[in-house]
């Protein structure tokens, strides 16, 4: 219980300071907002006055302080751009990035285990050499263009799918999630082949130790050894690499929804980048930032309930 | 973490990139074509023995372009590991060694740092600061500074109380000699190894950035765009985006391995 709190605590420390540094890196940019929104056109006393109206006139640590609040209430600011507020600009991207994310995740989880497996249970035979090469190279490629290649093959090639046909899961949820598998895919694969290098090693690790001898003796076959008692130990140190993993999804989403035409949050922020329409830009990535930083809270929770034997004070 | 066989990551490796690095230092000094020439007549030309690569759009020859580009991502990546390795590597060793109050505040601000995908750090500072070579690789070696710092941090605190750092300070040897002379070259396989992973994630990170057109911006020539160009054409010329991938996956594969090779080579107490 003593752990939970202190991570708790620490998460606390760490997003306040997450907030801090991007709160002040977005300060320091050139150029006033009240300026941008109103163009060259606004005179200056309307600069002021909307200066004065969007509270740019007090001073930064009390903007900072309701920056926070506002945030905590779901208030993410005003899109200078747009005219609305972001919550509602990006409030119907976030499933389908959440969707993205969670796919990717499960089809890392599910690839790494089931490759990984087969490559030890036939350790040094022909599947796990070509494991080991297939495995390196797909290591190297970037998803994005993973997603190029899968748009060739199986869009233009095979036409399984009409590339940039984006399907909205208000309309069809089926037709969706089928237009995001490929996306997931390309995202997954190359994180799938070092969660499963690593899976490998650290599974060929614990079948070097005697109680994998010992449940030989008591006669169970291979199979059940690896599936039964070696793979819930040799899973442990990959589960901190897998929550690592969300960060890596997320980042990658950012470009993987460009090459596929997916309206979702990554779309959004790249093009408030172009347009230096801030405070999306800001909204997204304190939201991202928050969003890692909690699923690594909870995976360093999650590791210390799934192994008994790391005490940590 | 061996198992049968011997490793020959690092030969591969270290075969792959000299390979690749030779041809992109060849791009800097002399290409088949110039680059930028745009020929009417040649739009999308298939690969031939004339264009190896094939021609794109414009009627650009792909293999020159993809040597230049090649080559904005070599200077980026290794422009990040030199400034993020230079400032990680400073970090880390100080907070490492000395430890206390300092060490505990540098390594929050790094937890704080690392919530953000590098990637997604490198797009913050961009937006602030503008496109252009010059500022993705301060952006990216900004980055990439916690994750160098960290991994300093971990080996310099495991080494100072060895005897050899020990005895050093006994004998009354300078406290930057010890860091840097005396336990630094302690560290070599692992820092160099994690060189490695930094340049592979510098560069994919670049080419992503310049993907999304917030990375290099023309005419100096990228691979991510290169790519993001060639999705336009992706029915009539495949080759637009296999040669600049592939490019980049070579890349990437040979440094990766590298990075494995010297540690299986050369040990990296893990």
């Amino acid at each position: 219980m003593k752990y939970v709190t202190k991570k708790i605590l620490g998460l606390i420390i760490t997003l306040l300071i997450v907030s801090m540094l991007t709160f002040f890196a977005f300060e320091l940019i050139p150029g006033d907002p009240a300026r941008s929104i109103l163009g060259t056109d606004g005179t200056s006393e309307q600069v002021q006055a909307l200066r004065e109206e969007m509270g740019l006139n007090r001073p930064l640590p009390q903007r900072y302080g309701e920056w926070v609040l506002d945030f905590l209430h779901g208030d993410m600011g005003n899109s200078y751009y747009y005219q609305k507020s972001v919550q509602d600009l990006i409030g119907d991207r976030i499933p389908i990035t959440v969707t993205m994310t969670l796919l990717s995740f499960s089809m890392i989880l599910l690839l790494s285990v089931a490759v990984s497996i087969f490559s030890v249970r036939y350790a040094n035979r022909l599947f796990d050499r070509i494991f080991l090469i297939v495995d390196q190279v797909t290591m190297s490629v970037p998803p994005f263009f993973i997603g190029i290649i899968f748009t060739a093959v199986f869009g233009l090639a095979f036409h399984w799918f009409t590339p940039g046909g984006y399907v909205s899961y208000e309309k069809d949820m089926g037709g969706f999630i089928g237009y995001l598998i490929l996306p997931s895919l390309a995202i997954a694969l190359p994180r799938a082949a070092m969660a499963a290098k690593l899976l490998r090693s650290s599974l060929l690790d614990e079948m070097q130790k005697d109680y994998v001898r010992t449940a030989y003796s008591r006669g169970n076959g291979p199979w059940r050894v690896l599936l039964r008692h070696v793979l819930g130990n040799g899973i442990l140190p990959v589960v901190t690499f897998l929550g690592m993993t969300a960060a890596d999804i997320i980042a990658n989403s950012i470009v993987v929804e460009q090459v596929f035409g997916i309206p979702g949050v990554g779309r959004m922020l790249i093009s408030s980048i172009s347009k230096r329409d801030y405070p999306v830009v800001e909204a997204i990535i304190v939201l991202i930032a928050v969003v890692t930083l909690v699923l690594n809270t909870l995976v360093d929770v999650l590791y210390k309930k799934l192994d008994k034997r790391i005490e940590l004070i | 973490m061996k198992y049968k066989g011997r490793s020959y990551n690092f030969t591969l490796g270290l075969g792959i990139t000299v390979f690749m690095v030779a041809l992109i230092l060849l791009g800097f000094l002399w290409t088949p074509y110039d680059p930028d020439a745009m020929q009417g007549s040649l739009k999308l030309n298939a690969p031939s023995l004339l264009h190896l690569f094939g021609t794109d759009q414009f009627g650009r020859d792909i293999l020159s372009r993809v040597l230049v580009g090649a080559g904005s991502t070599l200077v980026i990546a290794v422009g990040t590991i030199v400034i993020g390795g230079a400032i990680g590597v400073i970090l880390g060793a100080v907070c490492g060694y000395f430890g206390g109050w300092l060490d505990e505040g540098v390594m929050r601000i790094c937890d704080a740092l690392a919530a953000f995908p590098s990637v997604l750090l490198a797009l913050v500072i961009i937006s602030i600061a503008g496109s252009g070579k010059y500022k993705v690789m301060a952006a990216l070696g900004i980055a990439f500074i916690p994750s160098f710092a960290r991994i300093v941090r971990g080996e310099f605190m495991r080494l100072r109380e060895s005897d050899f750092v020990i005895s050093a300070r006994l004998v009354g040897v300078s406290t930057p000699r010890i860091l840097f002379v005396h336990i630094l070259p302690n560290i070599l396989p692992s820092l160099l190894s994690s060189l490695a992973i930094g340049f592979n994630n510098a560069a994919l990170a670049e080419a992503g950035l310049s993907y999304l057109g917030i990375g290099v911006q023309p005419p100096d020539a990228s691979l991510g765009r290169m790519l993001s160009e060639s999705q336009t054409y992706l029915a009539s010329g495949v080759w637009c985006a296999i040669f600049p991938g592939i490019f980049l996956v070579l890349l990437v594969l040979g440094v990766g391995l590298l990075g494995e090779g010297i540690l299986d080579r050369f040990g990296g107490g893990r």
